[in-house]
């Protein structure tokens, strides 16, 4: 077996990683924790807009992972791509069951900033939230796919992975969802502070 | 693409931008909590990925090397008596000239024929160096 002092773990490729922890590696473990525990909090946040629904998800996403380890297969799926779906159906589920106005609950009890970026701050808090509710309207497909590509930053292939698609597919779904968050944003302009823009 | 598409595709992406920024940063104890998901490795349930076939030989190798790094071949006992066997009777045939109670084991001579050298002047030259 190969000891976690021979190499370096942060060189290792994810699914190297859970191997090694399949065969009895924690730090491998807690190395795939630091790289993909962020990424996976924030895929669940930008869909959920609830920082402790979105850590719950998080969590147990990574508890389903540890579970399948021992029977992970190599060239059979990315982590990454892996945990993005689980994500994807943890939401839906909590989505579900979540009372209609949790969210907006959420919000009101945000903190006020005091900081001079505070207007920076609620500007980009009003612009996501109005984002956040135009990608909440569209088919589930094309949201997923625009959070995806323009939220989580992933390339057109990985996320033709992630929902079973080919590339092309993701492709139109993208431009699709993107045109269709146009038409719904146009409204909006002066109330995100857009009023001077002359399109 | 018109100035119109162009302006809407950067607003839009400045409402990404926005929302990236907007999302919290995870903290050390929700990392830490994460941390805690990990269960403690245990080895009676790793399992080893299978290796990738190295082809026959690699095969046999890797038996070989198994038995003796497990230090279990005399545990094999007929396999070692068998090889134990046969090199005996290879030297006892060596010492009887092939002849094995009477019967020959040169196929020649046991069908009634000779063997003739056909290269017999050739030993003297060799020893001579042809010279």
């Amino acid at each position: 077996m190969v000891k976690d002092t021979d190499i370096s773990l942060g060189d290792l490729a994810d699914n190297a990683l859970l191997v090694l922890f399949a065969n009895g590696s924690k730090p491998a473990a807690m190395e795939l924790t630091r790289r993909l525990g962020p990424k996976v909090f924030r895929h669940a946040y930008y869909r959920l807009q609830n920082k402790s629904d979105a850590e719950d998800i998080a969590q147990e996403a990574f508890l389903r992972l540890w579970k399948i380890a021992p029977d992970w297969k190599q060239d059979q799926a990315q982590v990454a791509t892996w945990l993005y779906r689980v994500i994807d159906n943890l939401c839906i589920d909590r989505l579900r069951a979540r009372r209609p106005s949790s969210s907006l609950d959420d919000l009101k009890n945000d903190p006020v900033d005091p900081s001079p970026s505070a207007d920076q701050s609620m500007l980009d808090k009003s612009r996501a939230r109005a984002l956040h509710t135009a990608l909440a309207a569209l088919p589930e497909r094309q949201a997923q796919a625009v959070r995806l590509r323009h939220l989580d930053n992933l390339t057109n292939p990985e996320i033709a992975q992630i929902m079973g698609l080919s590339v092309e597919a993701v492709e139109s779904l993208t431009a699709r969802g993107k045109r269709a968050l146009q038409a719904q944003l146009h409204g909006q302009k002066t109330a995100l502070g857009y009023e001077n823009d002359t399109a | 693409m018109t100035q119109r598409d162009q302006n809407q595709d950067a607003q839009l992406d400045d409402l990404f931008a926005a929302a990236r920024r907007d999302a919290p940063e995870p903290g050390d104890a929700f990392m830490q909590a994460l941390f805690d998901t990990i269960p403690e490795p245990n080895a009676a349930t790793a399992v080893i990925e299978e290796p990738v076939s190295l082809g026959w030989w690699a095969g046999v190798r890797q038996t070989m090397a198994d038995k003796f790094a497990t230090r279990n071949i005399f545990a094999d006992a007929s396999v070692l008596t068998g090889v134990i066997a046969a090199g005996v009777f290879g030297v006892w045939i060596g010492v009887n000239g092939g002849d094995i109670g009477g019967i020959s084991l040169n196929p020649f001579e046991a069908q009634g024929l000779d063997i003739v050298d056909p290269f017999s002047g050739l030993d003297l030259s060799y020893v001579d160096g042809g010279a």
